[in-house]
């Protein structure tokens, strides 16, 4: 069967190169034999407009535009990109290397999502998440050490001296300690660069101190970021002294007025709603702890990688410095079980798939192994309403049921790999349980819900 | 909508001075000016100028398309000018342009004019109607060429 090729084309004013690219598209194909489709996103709105069956049924996607096309309707397809200026001089070439391209496997697929989530994240939710990747080194250095000073009994680290002490020190003094400065700092640096980095660390460091944890840090990161920025701003000296900015006036003033409004105002109420909310999880038993099961594990499922999903796992993460480990557990668990779900469902009904999807199904065990919940969003991008379903089902299932066990996990990521060392999971077998039964309950759903394929 | 209703034979001239960019633009925004397309020419050539600093309309084939949508500009139209000795469309000496099609189109244009004009857009991806074009020796040939 001869191949078939969508294109889209796109120009800021839309009067004249979105129509001329289009047409040497078309031009292009016809010399090769090849039947394309260009949809034109000009002046008078879009025209010829790809339907799901067109884009489904062909081998490659050409994008020619010098304005953002929205590519989510393309997940899983190859994708061609250029300029309008490049498709109208050599349409011949895009046409060739779009025949040739071949559809990006499963993991490529993956870090294409994130890359353009991270480009089309808002502001403030880029900062949080640059505070959250850089503190989670800390956490799974300090989880893991802890965990192995435990393995030498659970109290041998009150020996001064010995191996389970240091490894103490270092994992928890140490690497916990420096969880929520480097969170606050990193939140600060990410919105106000270098300038932002001391006052957001010492203000996550005085939150840390009065227990505000990694509330009070987020908050003092923020607090921090935007202060330095705008004084970076509002201070404007003559050429002369322009060098005493970045390295006398605003460390001096950062780092004054975030530290004097977190002592004077911030503090308190963070600590107090961090004792509160430390309180609430800790005295969470029987229905109320499952119920947060459920919903973080839903929330796990719900996008993949998202902002909900980031909410939950920044939720659960920052209480790892306030020594809160259960809903780590739910959360690491419940970020598993929807590609290992897909992965089971692809071997359970092998014709309600396709090739490409039974093939991806092998990559996405791996990834959920591994908790990288973004492996089912192909799955998920291709069928939403039956996938995103059963997937938040499946975790619910198994958030809650790690919330019942009452499992308890030190380290922020690692997925199956960090669990066989002694104490970084409570109640191993249980846990295991947990993750499986979500597993199988995510394939059981989304298999009654997917129609077989013809 | 006819190509001929908006590109008229006074909109067209086959002997354009301009050696670059800017001069090609100036003497036909002239065209338009004085044919009542064009209310401001200064506010309409600014932003034709802000089109091009998005990046170059000249596509090849010795052909350029500068456009621009304003409110300074009264209906759709085109001015099509040829060059005899090609004009350096960047700056850096580039292949040169022969042929300038400068589109206008009022803010609020409708779709019919819009389409008249995404319409020549893809006229000029023809070889044909190239040749035929820089072939021309009146307007009325020019005209025929674009159908």
């Amino acid at each position: 069967m001869a191949k078939k090729l969508v294109a889209v084309t796109a120009c800021p004013t839309g009067i004249a190169h979105t129509y001329m690219a289009a047409e040497a598209l078309q031009k292009a194909a016809e010399a090769r034999g090849v039947t394309i489709k260009v949809e034109t996103q000009g002046s008078v709105g879009v025209e010829n407009r790809l339907t799901e069956e067109e884009i489904r049924s062909a081998h490659a996607v050409i994008i020619a535009a010098d304005a953002t096309v929205d590519k989510s309707r393309f997940a899983g397809k190859p994708i061609i990109e250029a300029s309008t200026g490049e498709a109208i001089r050599d349409a011949a070439r895009l046409i060739d290397q779009a025949l040739q391209a071949r559809a990006p496997d499963l993991v490529e697929q993956v870090a294409a999502v994130k890359a353009e989530r991270k480009a089309r994240a808002p502001g403030w939710y880029r900062h949080l998440m640059t505070g959250v990747s850089y503190m989670i080194p800390f956490t799974v250095a300090g989880g893991i050490l802890i965990a192995i000073s435990f393995m030498f009994g659970i109290n041998a680290f009150q020996t001064e001296g010995t191996l389970p002490a240091h490894l103490m020190t270092i994992g928890g003094e140490g690497a916990f300690g420096f969880m929520v400065p480097i969170l606050a700092g990193f939140i600060a640096y990410s919105i106000a660069d270098r300038p932002g980095l001391a006052p957001g660390m010492i203000a996550g460091f005085l939150a840390a101190k009065v227990g505000a944890g990694f509330l009070g840090g987020i908050v003092g990161g923020f607090l921090a970021g935007y202060l330095v920025y705008y004084l970076n701003r509002a201070i404007q000296l003559p050429r002369t002294l322009e060098g005493m900015k970045p390295v006398l006036l605003l460390p001096l003033l950062g780092v004054g007025i975030t530290g004097l409004l977190m002592i004077y105002v911030l503090n308190q109420p963070m600590a107090a709603a961090m004792n509160g909310l430390q309180n609430w999880l800790k005295g969470l038993t029987g229905g109320s702890a499952v119920l947060l099961g459920l919903l973080l594990g839903a929330m796990m499922a719900f996008d993949m990688g998202g902002p909900v999903n980031k909410a939950a796992y920044t939720f659960a993460t920052g209480l790892l410095a306030s020594q809160v480990y259960e809903p780590m557990a739910a959360v690491m668990a419940a970020g598993m079980t929807p590609p290992l779900g897909m992965f089971l469902a692809t071997l359970l009904a092998p014709r309600k798939y396709t090739e490409e999807e039974r093939e991806a199904g092998k990559a996405a065990a791996v990834l959920g192994l591994s908790f990288i919940t973004e492996g089912a969003i192909p799955f998920a991008a291709a069928d939403p309403f039956r996938v995103i379903p059963a997937i938040m089902v499946g975790s619910a299932v198994t958030g809650a049921l790690s919330m019942a066990f009452g499992c308890e996990l030190m380290v922020p990521h690692g997925g199956i790999w960090v669990l066989p060392m002694g104490n970084v999971v409570t109640h191993l077998g249980l846990y295991a349980l947990a993750i499986a039964v979500g597993t199988v309950i995510t394939a059981l759903v989304v298999n009654v819900l997917k129609p077989v394929k013809e | 909508m006819n190509i001929r209703e908006l590109l008229l034979p006074e909109l067209i001239t086959l002997d354009l001075k301009a050696r670059r960019r800017e001069e090609a633009l100036q003497e036909l925004a002239a065209l338009l000016a004085s044919a009542g397309v064009v209310t401001d020419r200064e506010a309409y050539l600014q932003a034709v100028r802000d089109r091009e600093a998005l990046g170059s309309t000249a596509v090849g084939f010795g052909i350029a398309i500068p456009h621009a949508r304003s409110r300074a500009v009264r209906r759709a139209a085109v001015a099509f000018g040829r060059s005899v000795q090609g004009i350096d469309w960047e700056g850096q000496g580039g292949e040169p342009v022969r042929a300038v099609f400068l589109l206008a189109a009022p803010e609020g244009a409708d779709d019919l004019h819009l389409r008249a004009l995404a319409h020549l857009a893809r006229m000029l991806m023809h070889e044909e109607v190239r040749q035929k074009l820089l072939s021309a020796s009146g307007p009325d040939e020019v005209l025929e060429a674009l159908g």
